[in-house]
């Protein structure tokens, strides 16, 4: 019999509405914050979408998750204090590498790139949430917590807190933490550099709660006051319908995929980072980064 | 998630969105100076023309200084600004409807651009179009 966890998201909401609605009012009052009617809609709507797809296919994903822990799990762990506090930390480093796919192979890209569809940073941003994550491999990357022998119920309840924590974190309202707590944790500032399209912060700062898994991976960049964030996509929606949104890079995979000439090309669509064509008429983060640094190099001399 | 939930979660993103909409209204539109600086970041290499702007300023079409195989696009949509460019090989399509220019060009995020213009610089747009889909054209059949 799986263990009866309640599930933190849903509990959370009328907290987030609180909070959108306080962030509203400082916003204007003080001009730190902005918001967008339509944005805010879409990205509020995107949210209650991705709950109700959660719904719908938790049955699918619950069900695979407890044939791994029951038919192959290593160990049996308890559902004990230390055991909730593995959980949590081992979730969070699945997280970071789900997240980092999520930037650095199209497939993944596809579901994650509606939370980036926003121009705006504020915290309805946070709500803007796939519709799509089952239909990619992130699925599989806590497979090997569960492997281990902790039970779902525990892992995917981690999860739930996890993603509540991120809520937070996506506004300009908070500038810097305290030095020791933006040194382990994820905070509004590094968020902020993980949203921003600038090209000298593109694919950096994945983390969910813990900012070591970006500092022990490289891939961690502080936010800058020489160079403020800008949001949003390296091309930007020019659409607030939500199917758009929720769609737009699947459509852009599927047409790739039919014009490719060779099977090798069809995979890479779906699995080369974002960007990636092959002869080159696209920019991957990369590409642009590095020609960023060219134009700064040129530009010195 | 049961249907209480869902339709008061419906209301509460309704009446949200709404007080967004009323406490930040969204600036007056498009300027020159608005549409160069925001495309010049989507595109630093470029070198934008003067822009041909929509009268209800929430599009333009914009010519390159410095090379007329491409076009750029700039749109703002709610108080942003989203950025396109027209490149040889797109595929693009327009239609004009009294004042109204439509172009398509085939982006699935951007399903149509309207322009809204005075005869002068309604034939100015298409010109512009018209000379870019030549190129393109030769381009293609060159290739």
């Amino acid at each position: 019999m799986p263990l009866d966890l309640p599930k933190p998201t849903e509990w959370a909401v009328p907290l987030f509405v609180v909070l959108v609605l306080a962030e509203l009012f400082y916003g204007w009052k003080k001009g730190r914050v902005r918001y967008e009617g339509k944005d805010t809609f879409v990205s509020m709507f995107m949210g209650l979408g991705s709950t109700v797809v959660s719904a719908l296919s938790a049955t699918f994903v619950v069900t695979m998750a407890y044939w791994v822990w029951e038919n192959y799990r290593l160990f049996d762990f308890e559902a004990t204090l230390p055991v909730f506090i593995l959980a949590f930390v081992l979730d969070d480093f699945a997280y970071y590498w789900i997240h980092r796919f999520g930037h650095r192979m199209r497939w993944m890209w596809a579901a994650h790139v509606i939370h980036h569809s926003s121009q705006h940073y504020n915290l309805s941003t946070a709500l803007r949430q796939t519709w799509t994550g089952q239909l990619t491999p992130g699925i599989f990357f806590r497979w090997p917590i569960f492997l281990l022998g902790i039970e779902p119920a525990i892992v995917f309840f981690c999860a739930g807190l996890n993603l509540i924590y991120q809520f937070w974190i996506h506004t300009e309202a908070i500038d810097k933490c305290p030095r020791w707590f933006e040194a382990i944790f994820n905070t509004p500032s590094h968020h902020r550099v993980h949203h921003s399209n600038n090209p000298r912060y593109l694919d950096a700062n994945y983390a969910g709660v813990f900012i070591i898994w970006d500092k022990m991976f490289g891939s961690f960049i502080p936010e800058t006051k020489e160079d403020p964030c800008n949001y949003g996509l390296v091309t930007d929606l020019d659409t607030f319908n939500p199917i758009r949104v929720a769609t737009h890079e699947w459509v852009g995979i599927f047409k790739d995929i039919a014009s490719a000439k060779t099977w090798k090309d069809r995979i890479l669509f779906l699995v080369a980072p974002p960007g990636w064509t092959p002869d080159g008429s696209r920019m991957t983060s990369d590409m642009i980064r590095n020609a960023w640094l060219e134009r700064l190099k040129s530009n010195e001399t | 998630m049961d249907w209480l939930q869902l339709s008061s979660s419906l209301v509460a993103i309704v009446l949200l969105a709404w007080a967004a909409g009323k406490m930040f209204p969204a600036p007056s539109g498009l300027t020159p100076d608005r549409i160069r600086k925001n495309y010049k970041r989507y595109a630093p290499e470029a070198c934008p023309g003067n822009p041909i702007i929509s009268n209800d300023k929430q599009s333009s079409l914009l010519p390159m200084a410095n090379n007329s195989s491409d076009i750029g696009l700039v749109t703002q949509l709610g108080d942003r600004v989203v950025c396109r460019t027209l490149s040889s090989g797109a595929h693009i399509d327009w239609k004009t409807y009294g004042e109204t220019l439509k172009i398509r060009h085939g982006d699935f995020t951007q399903p149509a651009v309207a322009l809204i213009l005075s005869p002068d610089m309604l034939q100015e747009a298409v010109t512009l179009l018209s000379k870019f889909k030549a190129q393109t054209q030769r381009n293609s059949d060159a290739a």
